[in-house]
């Protein structure tokens, strides 16, 4: 990869990277400082690595920086298990992705994270298993789980009757 | 249970019993429960079901008319990335090596010029410069009243013995003194009559600021310099007065030391230890930013002699070696 590669991988995907990491642990310094992160670990390998590979790259080493920032804080929920009572609190809302997104905030890491992958960025599940290091059908799993759980927090919330 | 003798290997024949309730373990797709639909549902969305799985999905559906709404809805679950944006991309930003290097080399060298540029600016010559450039304001150390003449009007000479030596004095001139000097002055002397702009900003806060202008017959006392830039083309033959100088230019040496001063004054700023700084202090500081900079390999060292004093100044380099005596009067 070029230096002039390397700008355009800052400009086209920091912003998506930056977005996935923060939707999924909601703290824009650490957001932040994991993308920084992120980009030095790319510019020190720039040579290395192809710039056709660079989005997915930039998205993996991202979210392994966020699992280790999340395990260091100890702040990891057990990705099998979601708070049920925290789904269905009552609430107002205005808008149906904001809704989305709260309720986003309440399921496992590695679902949110599947999720985001599959609905910001429209990776398949087998990019989405190369970036998080789940099997194809673990992927599809959290999806098809998390959709499910998102759903009954509209519905719960009587966003959706 | 039957056995049957092989040649050498006895096998076991499975026995013809069958389980007597057996049929009640199947299952219809309509006894999913809303749990397995809803993740059968959120599959379909992802367009991931095929074959018999959406046949029984379909079937699912049309046996209970709020199933289709309920699969529906999943489609409708999808996340849409928000405005945000990466605060610290423009960090992230590199420069090509051959940018750095340019902005490495450029950007201080400007800055360097820029600090002399001001040290000049600020010195004995920058006062003399700012009186040449501005007529119509004078500050500085001259006391002196400042002469415009219009272009479009003639000049005339005028020998006033009692401003030139109220100049050389140093003395304020009062408009008045001018005038009353012009009009001595005997009618052969005078060339022409013009407009004079008289303007003065006194440095003695107890003078009033004098500015006048008046019709009468000038020249005045400023030097050949000025006169030549504010008169007409046709009027070159002013070169040849002599004019009374105000200003004394300073001298080189006195250029160099206020360079000195004031290098030693911002390093004092910047380091916060007052210490004197010389001539080699300040090449052996470009030679080391050269060094860091380009990457080369100078080097400039003094020599001393037993008393510890500056005898001699050596440079050597990959292309250029030398040991040059200190004048020891050098500042």
């Amino acid at each position: 990869m070029t230096v002039k590669e390397y700008n355009n991988a800052v400009r086209e995907f920091g912003d998506h990277v930056y977005r996935f990491i923060l939707r999924s642990i909601k703290d824009s310094h650490r957001a932040d400082d994991i993308v920084q992160d992120t980009y030095e670990k790319l510019w020190r390998c720039v040579t290395e690595i192809e710039y056709v590979a660079a989005r997915s790259w930039l998205f993996s080493t991202a979210y392994n920086r966020m699992i280790d920032v999340i395990r260091k804080d100890s702040r990891l929920v057990d990705i099998e298990y979601y708070d049920e009572s925290s789904l269905y609190a009552e609430e107002s809302h205005s808008d149906l992705n904001e809704v989305l997104h709260r309720a986003l905030e309440t399921l496992p890491a590695a679902q949110r994270s599947v999720i985001l992958l599959r609905d910001y960025e429209g990776y398949n599940y087998k990019e989405i298993g190369e970036i998080t290091g789940l099997s194809e059908a673990q992927v599809k799993t959290y999806i098809f789980r998390g959709r499910v759980a998102l759903r009954n927090y509209l519905v719960k919330t009587s966003v959706w009757q | 249970m039957a056995m049957t003798e092989d040649m050498e290997f006895p096998r076991l024949t499975p026995p013809g019993e069958r389980m007597p309730s057996g049929n009640s373990l199947f299952r219809r797709p309509e006894e999913l429960t809303d749990e397995q639909f809803d993740l059968l549902a959120a599959a379909w969305a992802e367009d991931e079901l095929s074959g018999d799985a959406l046949i029984e999905l379909e079937s699912v559906i049309a046996s209970a008319p709020g199933k289709r709404e309920r699969a529906n809805s999943f489609r409708s679950l999808r996340l849409a990335p928000g405005p945000e944006s990466w605060p610290g991309m423009r960090r992230s930003l590199r420069n090509s090596p051959a940018k750095t290097a340019v902005r490495r080399t450029i950007v201080p060298a400007l800055l360097a010029a820029a600090a002399v540029l001001m040290l000049i600016l600020s010195g004995p010559a920058g006062a003399k410069l700012k009186t040449l450039n501005n007529p119509a304001r004078t500050t500085g150390t001259a006391t002196m009243a400042v002469a415009e003449i219009p272009g479009s009007l003639p000049v005339i000479r005028k020998e006033s013995p009692e401003l030139n030596q109220a100049t050389a004095a140093g003395k304020i001139i009062q408009p008045e003194q001018v005038i009353d000097a012009g009009k001595n002055i005997p009618a052969e002397q005078v060339i022409a009559t013009g407009k004079i702009i008289l303007s003065e900003q006194l440095l003695a806060p107890d003078m009033p600021e004098v500015a006048s202008e008046r019709t009468l017959p000038l020249i005045t006392m400023h030097d050949r310099a000025e006169i030549l830039a504010f008169a007409p083309a046709t009027d070159r033959t002013l070169s040849t007065i002599t004019m009374a100088k105000t200003i004394e230019p300073a001298t080189l040496r006195e250029e160099k030391n206020w360079m000195l001063r004031s290098i030693s004054f911002l390093a004092g700023a910047v380091t916060g230890r007052e210490k004197e700084i010389d001539g080699y202090m300040i090449a052996n500081g470009c030679i080391n930013g050269l060094n860091t900079i380009l990457g080369w390999d100078m080097e400039l060292a003094q020599v001393s002699n037993k008393s510890g004093d500056p005898v001699a100044v050596s440079f050597s380099s990959s292309l250029l070696s030398f040991t040059k005596p200190l004048n020891k009067f050098t500042p």
